[in-house]
């Protein structure tokens, strides 16, 4: 402990314990996201001006923006939003609600909210939002002894998001929302039985629901073509075998930045989002794919690092759901581009384009940030 | 510090986790790239790439002045792949609206195509660019329907010389599988299916090019790769004037349709003339210079695919087969063939041809009281030789020839095989056209294989020998074999082939190919016998049988040796035959007609020669103002 000081110095204080790694790690993600979305929309330069058409063009926009907000989070002291994760949960829930009723339509679900260029996607947000209230309602008691009612409010808690991302539908983003109940359950304490039944009745529920006809026809579909990937190549096995054969023929040292033949004839459906990772397999190779996993692995270490030496429970938990919430991405993104998952249309964040989620990324980032500069103090 | 739970220590749980994810990305991303890249590379390469065939032009055909008889020209066509049909039956209802085509008429085509097509059929031919362009705008409600930009094969002279100039069509499965089209030719080709354009499929095809393009998933092109240039067919030139071809067909038909309105005298029925042939052969080189053949089709009707209903009708007994060319098909000669047994006769020193030797009572017994033979004439032609034989067409003097070949001969049944052959019958004349029958000559060998299980029949008889002498019986020869005969004598025992190509030329007229005259170096006769027959011939026009038919042609100044038959064809009406040549002197012109069942040879197929001989010389028909 120390004695306290003047404003000025205390943060000159928390500059210096700044964790240099993970901002700079971030900033390389997103560059080399930008270099692949300037592939993947066919624009082959590096130029920027103000033309917010452009995706390249917005993404550097979010990406300015991220930062910004990253660094204005540092200000915020995490402790406080201990005491207030009631609050953030019901700002994001009232966003979520607002979707259904003045939400725009894309890709087949009801998930943005907003006008013109700033629309904004409720669920991405709640994903820190969900972090920040779970983080601080199993943190409210210190020690380890989780009773059932805080196992079934935090079921509750997490289950009406996901029932209205599931109504929307984004089945992708509702399997991250679970994971993350998972992981953070499991961070918290919770005894393993209670989670080994969590996911059996989990299981059971998925059954029932496609037994009851509650599972729409195209997820069975996607989840047969990820069984039997050479099924009906034509129809909705095409996207996985294109993805492949886009990743695959990129090989070892991949074709070359921009020389992507597969990736500017547009084989695989949205390659600037969900599916940004075939335009990394087939221009820059194996190599390319080593250095952003690397890069990711590394990323996703420093925030797990920030959780461990955290001061307390909360920024514990709260840097371990962000840490659960980047692997997630990592491994459904990436996964389902080279076949290992079914469909599901989930970016990979600080790569993919699309401001939601990198505003959300960097908000998730700041604020691993803050707790680790924080680490020593008292609140 | 707050650090009293173990959360801290959970939380390296997920350090694992975060390694196992990344190993297994890896591990997976070395699999797809490193291990199976190339067999990744190699699929994006075929995925892209397309290669687009590039069908060859087909060479035009020319009429030997070279007016153009067929050619192609730009057209939309519209093909449908008929499995895609049958999952979504719903867009051939909505391409019967579109095109204004029974529902009907569109689905029986594509179920009776498809048993000898793969892939894409063609359904309707040459539809307007609107059309085309709405259908195409639609794709994605005409699933499994194509627009194909083809040249489309185009007679401009519609029926006329049908027969000769054949059809085009899509190749079928089963021709897929000849030796000839196997290689060259894929599913959807266009070959020529009958006539010139199926005897000449070789030179007029051409060879197809191809072009290597790459496409985007849409199927797009995106760029050019490579690219193999077609070689567009050679033109074909006949030998037919279009104009005497035209002629040809006009005559045959107005004598045909004559025939329908004369009655039989015996039985009093009219006549059915239900078909017919003519064929005109430069006397010199054996070019064929016209054949027609009744009735006939307009070959446009193929274009783009035969409609159901117009196969049918072709197909239709009752529209007696418009698709056979009658000038190659067999029938049985009749008095026509009595050129051959004279010839013998002579050859065989059995004859003597300025002696009245012969004498006809209408009736010959000569096999037998219970085996009576007749002549035509019921009351005979009384003392008679070979010469006014051949003019009156006398059966008897044929009869006797016959008679005497079978007791001379060494081999007494195969004795009018043996001149036949020397004379070309028995075998196709070589003539460069599709289908042409080789006819039937019966000699004791055929006859013992073809009654096999009859003992009885299939002795060699007398009068097996003496039926073949009036070319009754067994016997069978195509109008084109007869034209070769008469050939034969005119050119006093040289044989030629007759011909239908003039020159085959290249696209930039060019000459490829200039087809030279075939002289068949066969065994011949003296040239005195096919003289004392010639004689004979000339009889026949200016007062034997065929007198009448030349009634008013003035043969002195355009000299005409022809013979008339009338064949008799159990079941059916006489078939009538005519043939002859002119001028005699120096001949220029064989001409053969026959009709079916249209009774007496010099009332109904020398009129046709005569008329034709009138066209080609020029000559003014002052006899129909008389009439």
């Amino acid at each position: 402990m120390k004695e306290k000081n003047k404003k000025l110095t205390k943060l000159l204080d928390i500059l210096k314990k700044f964790d240099y790694i993970l901002f700079f790690t971030t900033i390389l993600l997103v560059i080399y996201g930008a270099i692949l979305i300037n592939s993947a929309i066919g624009l082959n330069k590096f130029s920027f001006s103000f033309d917010l058409s452009s995706f390249f063009n917005r993404q550097l926009v979010w990406v300015g923006l991220g930062i910004l907000l990253f660094f204005l989070i540092l200000f915020l002291n995490y402790t406080w939003l201990k005491k207030f994760w009631w609050a953030v949960y019901i700002i994001n829930l009232v966003g979520l609600i607002a979707v259904f009723i003045v939400g725009h339509i894309s890709h087949g679900a009801r998930s943005w909210i907003g006008w013109r260029m700033l629309k904004v996607e409720p669920s991405e947000f709640f994903k820190i939002g969900i972090i920040i209230t779970l983080a601080g309602f199993l943190s409210r008691k210190k020690g380890e002894d989780m009773n059932l009612s805080d196992l079934f409010l935090s079921l509750f808690l997490t289950g009406l998001p996901v029932l209205l991302i599931i109504l929307q539908p984004d089945i992708g983003t509702a399997i991250i929302y679970i994971g993350i109940l998972i992981g953070i359950l499991y961070l918290a304490g919770l005894k393993k039985i209670y989670i080994f039944s969590l996911f059996i009745s989990g299981l059971l529920g998925i059954l029932i629901a496609i037994k009851f006809g509650y599972v729409e026809r195209y997820m069975l579909d996607r989840l047969l073509v990820f069984l039997s990937p050479n099924l009906d190549p034509f129809g909705i096995g095409y996207t996985v075998k294109q993805s492949l054969i886009t990743i695959g023929s990129g090989g070892l040292f991949g074709k070359g930045l921009f020389k992507g033949i597969q990736t500017s004839l547009h084989f695989v459906p949205e390659l600037h989002t969900d599916f940004i990772f075939c335009v990394l397999g087939e221009e820059l190779g194996f190599l390319g794919v080593l250095i952003l996993i690397s890069l990711y692995a590394l990323l996703i270490f420093r925030v797990i690092r920030v959780g461990t030496v955290a001061k307390d429970k909360f920024g514990a938990l709260l840097s371990g759901g962000i840490g659960i919430l980047l692997s997630l991405h990592l491994l459904i993104n990436i996964g389902v581009t080279i076949g290992i998952i079914p469909i599901t249309g989930i970016t990979l964040p600080l790569i993919s384009y699309g401001g939601s989620s990198l505003i959300t990324t960097f908000l998730g980032l700041g604020l691993v940030e803050g707790i680790y500069m924080r680490r020593f103090h008292n609140p | 510090m707050e650090r009293e739970t173990s959360v801290f220590d959970r939380l390296r749980i997920l350090y694992v986790i975060v390694i196992i994810i990344s190993v297994t990305l890896l591990l997976r991303s070395w699999y797809i790239q490193v291990i199976m890249g190339e067999i990744y590379a190699q699929e994006a390469k075929e995925i892209r790439t397309k290669t687009i065939r590039e069908v060859a032009l087909r060479g035009n055909i020319f009429d030997r002045n070279g007016i153009l008889l067929a050619y192609n020209r730009p057209g939309l066509v519209i093909s449908v792949d008929p499995e895609i049909i049958d999952n979504n039956p719903e867009v051939l209802k909505k391409l019967s609206l579109v095109l204004e085509e029974s529902y009907y008429n569109l689905e029986q085509k594509i179920s009776h195509e498809r048993k000898y097509l793969r892939g894409h059929i063609d359904v309707v031919k040459d539809i307007d660019k609107e059309l085309a362009t709405y259908i195409k705008e639609h794709s994605d409600e005409f699933p499994g329907v194509l627009v194909k930009k083809v040249p489309l094969r185009f007679y401009p002279n519609g029926d006329i010389a049908s027969h000769l100039l054949g059809y085009v069509g899509q190749i079928t499965l089963e021709e897929l599988e000849q030796e000839k089209y196997k290689y060259e030719y894929l599913p959807g080709d266009i070959v020529g299916k009958s006539g010139v354009e199926l005897y000449y499929e070789s030179f007029l095809s051409g060879q197809n090019g191809s072009k290597t393009v790459e496409v985007d998933p849409t199927g797009r092109v995106v760029r050019e790769l490579g690219k193999v240039k077609s070689i567009p067919g050679n033109n074909l030139h006949l030998t037919i004037d279009i104009n005497l071809q035209k002629k040809t067909e006009e005559v045959l038909k107005k004598w045909i349709e004559n025939a329908r309105k004369t009655q039989d005298k015996e039985t009093e029925e009219y006549y059915k003339a239900p078909a017919g042939a003519s064929v005109i052969l430069d006397a010199k080189t054996n070019q064929i210079l016209a054949m027609a053949s009744y009735p006939n089709y307009d070959p446009n009707i193929f274009i783009g695919g035969i409609s159901e209903k117009d196969w049918e009708e072709l197909n239709d007994p009752k529209n007696n087969f418009p698709l056979n060319n009658r000038a190659l098909m067999s029938y049985s000669p009749g008095s026509v063939y009595k050129v051959v047994t004279a010839a013998a006769g002579l050859n065989e020193n059995l004859v003597e041809p300025y002696d009245e030797n012969y004498k006809c009572l209408g009736v010959w017994t000569e096999l037998g009281d219970e085996y009576e033979k007749y002549c035509w004439s019921k009351w005979g032609h009384g003392d008679i030789n070979l010469l006014k034989g051949i003019q009156e067409s006398c059966n008897v003097v044929f009869y006797e020839i016959g008679l005497s070949l079978h007791k001379n001969s060494r081999s007494s049944g195969d004795v009018f095989y043996h001149y036949s052959k020397i004379l070309g019958l028995d075998e196709p004349t070589g003539v460069d056209l599709p289908f042409e029958s080789k006819g039937l000559i019966p000699n004791k060998k055929w006859k013992s294989e073809y009654f096999k299980e009859n003992p009885t029949l299939a002795k060699w008889y007398p009068g097996d020998t003496v039926n073949l002498s009036i070319g009754q019986g067994d016997i069978l020869t195509s109008p084109i074999q007869i034209a070769r005969l008469y050939s034969i004598i005119a050119n006093k025992g040289e044989s030629l082939t007759p011909q239908i190509c003039l020159r085959i030329t290249s696209p930039k007229e060019e000459l490829v190919e200039n087809s030279a005259m075939i002289i068949n170096k066969r065994e011949t006769l003296d040239q005195e016998i096919f003289e004392i027959i010639e004689k004979g011939l000339i009889l026949v026009v200016k007062n034997g049988t065929a007198k009448s038919a030349f009634d008013g042609f003035p043969l002195d100044e355009v000299s005409v040796a022809g013979k008339t038959g009338t064949s008799h064809v159990l079941g059916k009406q006489d078939f009538s035959w005519f043939a002859c040549y002119a001028p005699v002197e120096d001949p220029e012109y064989v001409i053969v007609s026959m009709i079916e069942e249209a009774g007496s040879g010099g009332k109904s197929a020398a009129p046709i020669a005569k008329e034709i001989l009138e066209f080609i010389y020029n000559v003014e028909r002052s006899n129909e103002g008389e009439k």
